[in-house]
C-alpha cells in the first residue's frame, strides 16, 4: 500500500512577477491527525479555510488523513488559486483520475464549494495559453466565461481542453473518490438486496432442479 | 531576491549602522504602548515606529530590550499556569521516511513530515492544547538546546503552526541528540 501520494496543479498569477505557479499537496495515508502542514506559516490560515470548503460533505476518516502543502513561489497575492489548491488536495488524498499530464485552475472557492470569477482574467487567460498543448486541462470559473470569448476560443484551438465550472464537485471526475459513509451505507443495502435476491433465486432454481430430477427418476423406476 | 535574503541583507546592514550616523530618539511612553501591543500582536508596527527602529539603532536596543522582556513576562505565566515547555523524544531513528509524531508533552505535539522519499526535506507542523492556545497567542518558537530556531510564529485560531525545515541536516538525527523546548516567541 502506498503510504504518501502527491498531486500537482498549476495556477496563473496576475500582478508584476505574473506567471504560473503550482502548488503541491501530499497527503500522508496512514497518518490521520488532521494535520494540514504548509511550507509558510503565514498562508496557513487561509489553506484551511479554502480545505475546509473543498472537503465539505466528506467522510471523517478521510477528511484526517494528513497532508502538506507547498507552493513552487509563495509570493502571490488574492485567493484565485483556490480552486487548484482544493483539486491538488483532493488528487493527493484520493488518486489522480483522467487523461490529462498537467492541469492549470483558477478560481476563487467559497462555502458549499461554490466557485467564483477570478479578477485579471484575461491576463490569466493570456499566461494559460502561452503554455497549454495537448494533454492540458484549463478549468476556470464559469462566472468568467461571459468575458474574452475570443482568447477562450484560441485556448480551445490550442488543442488543450478547457471546462468552465461553478461548483467544486462538477469536477468529481478527476480524483478516486471512494464513497463516504451514506453512500456506502447506500451500496452495502443496495448489494444486500441483490445478495438476498440471488440467495433465493439460486435456491429456488436448486430445489427446482432437483424437484424434477426426483420426478423423473421415480417415473423412470416406476416404469 | 527573495525575501529571506532581503531580510538577512537588512539585518546585517542595520548590525553595522552606527549610532554617530543615525539620528537618535528615544522612546517616549506613547511608543513603547505601542511597541508592547506589536510585541504582544494586538497591533502591527505603524509606519512611523518602523521608520524610527530602521534609523535609529538606540530605538532598536530598547525595542529588543522590551522584546525580551515581553518573553520573559509571558515564559513566567507560562510557568504559573504550569506549562511544561520541553519536548523529549528518545526512540531510534526509523529507517523507513514516514511521518514522525512527538506527543510526549501534553501541551502541544510535533509531527515530522517528509517531503521526498530520501529524507531530506522536511516539514514541521505544531499543534498546541485547547489549554495552551490562549497562553501562546503572542507567538512561539520551537527550540533545540543549541538554541536554534526549529519553527516560530503566531498560532492560528486552531492552536496550528507550520513551516518547512530550514535547518542543516535531518531533524530526526537533530532529535536524538538535542532536546526540544518551546520558548515564547
Amino acid at each position: 500500500m502506498r503510504l504518501q501520494r502527491e498531486a500537482v496543479v498549476e495556477f496563473p498569477t496576475a500582478g508584476v512577477t505574473g506567471g504560473l505557479s503550482q502548488v503541491k499537496a501530499k497527503a500522508y495515508l496512514t497518518s490521520h491527525n488532521d494535520a494540514k502542514g504548509c511550507s509558510y506559516s503565514n498562508r496557513l490560515p487561509e489553506i484551511k479555510e479554502i480545505l475546509g470548503h473543498a472537503r465539505d460533505g466528506e467522510d471523517l476518516a478521510t477528511i484526517r488523513t494528513d497532508v502538506v502543502i507547498g507552493f513552487s513561489d509563495p509570493d502571490f497575492e488574492g485567493c484565485s488559486y483556490g480552486l487548484a489548491l482544493a483539486l491538488a488536495d483532493k488528487r493527493a488524498r484520493f488518486g489522480e483520475r483522467g487523461p490529462f499530464e498537467r492541469i492549470i485552475a483558477t478560481g476563487v472557492l467559497s462555502k458549499q464549494g461554490i466557485i467564483s470569477r477570478v479578477d485579471a482574467f484575461p491576463k490569466k487567460l493570456a499566461l494559460v495559453l502561452e503554455t497549454l498543448g495537448p494533454n492540458s486541462l484549463f478549468l476556470f470559473p464559469k462566472e468568467n466565461l461571459d468575458t474574452e470569448i475570443d482568447l477562450l476560443e484560441k485556448v480551445a484551438v490550442s488543442g488543450g481542453k478547457m471546462r468552465a465550472v461553478s461548483q467544486f464537485g462538477e469536477l468529481r471526475d478527476l480524483w478516486q473518490e471512494g464513497l463516504n459513509r451514506s453512500e456506502q451505507y447506500r451500496f452495502m443495502t443496495h448489494s444486500k438486496g441483490y445478495f438476498i435476491k440471488g440467495l433465493i433465486f439460486g435456491f429456488s432454481a436448486v430445489s427446482l432442479i432437483t424437484g424434477v430430477s426426483i420426478f423423473l427418476f421415480r417415473s423412470l423406476a416406476s416404469q | 531576491m527573495n525575501g529571506n535574503k532581503q531580510l538577512k541583507l537588512l539585518a546585517a546592514l542595520l548590525a553595522i549602522q552606527e549610532d554617530a550616523l543615525a539620528p537618535t530618539a528615544a522612546a517616549d511612553a506613547c511608543d513603547e504602548v505601542h511597541w508592547q501591543e506589536a510585541l504582544t500582536r494586538k497591533s502591527a508596527l505603524r509606519g512611523n515606529a518602523r521608520k524610527a527602529l530602521l534609523h535609529s539603532p538606540q530605538t532598536r536596543r530598547q525595542f529588543y530590550f522590551m522584546a525580551d522582556v515581553t518573553r520573559a513576562e509571558a515564559y513566567a505565566r507560562w510557568k504559573q499556569a504550569g506549562i511544561e515547555t520541553a519536548l523529549r523524544y528518545r526512540a531510534a531513528a526509523s529507517p523507513t521516511v514516514e511521518p514522525l509524531k512527538i506527543e510526549s508533552n501534553p501541551h502541544f505535539t510535533l509531527i515530522l513530515f517528509p517531503l521526498d522519499d530520501e529524507g531530506k526535506t522536511w516539514n514541521l507542523y505544531l499543534k498546541l492544547s485547547a489549554a495552551f492556545r490562549p497562553l501562546a497567542s503572542a507567538g512561539i518558537r520551537l527550540v533545540d538546546d543549541r538554541g536554534e530556531v526549529w519553527l516560530a510564529g503566531q498560532p492560528d485560531a486552531d492552536g496550528e503552526l507550520s513551516s518547512d525545515w530550514q535547518l542543516e541536516g535531518s531533524p530526526l538525527e537533530r532529535l536524538l541528540q538535542h532536546q526540544l523546548q518551546i520558548q515564547p516567541g
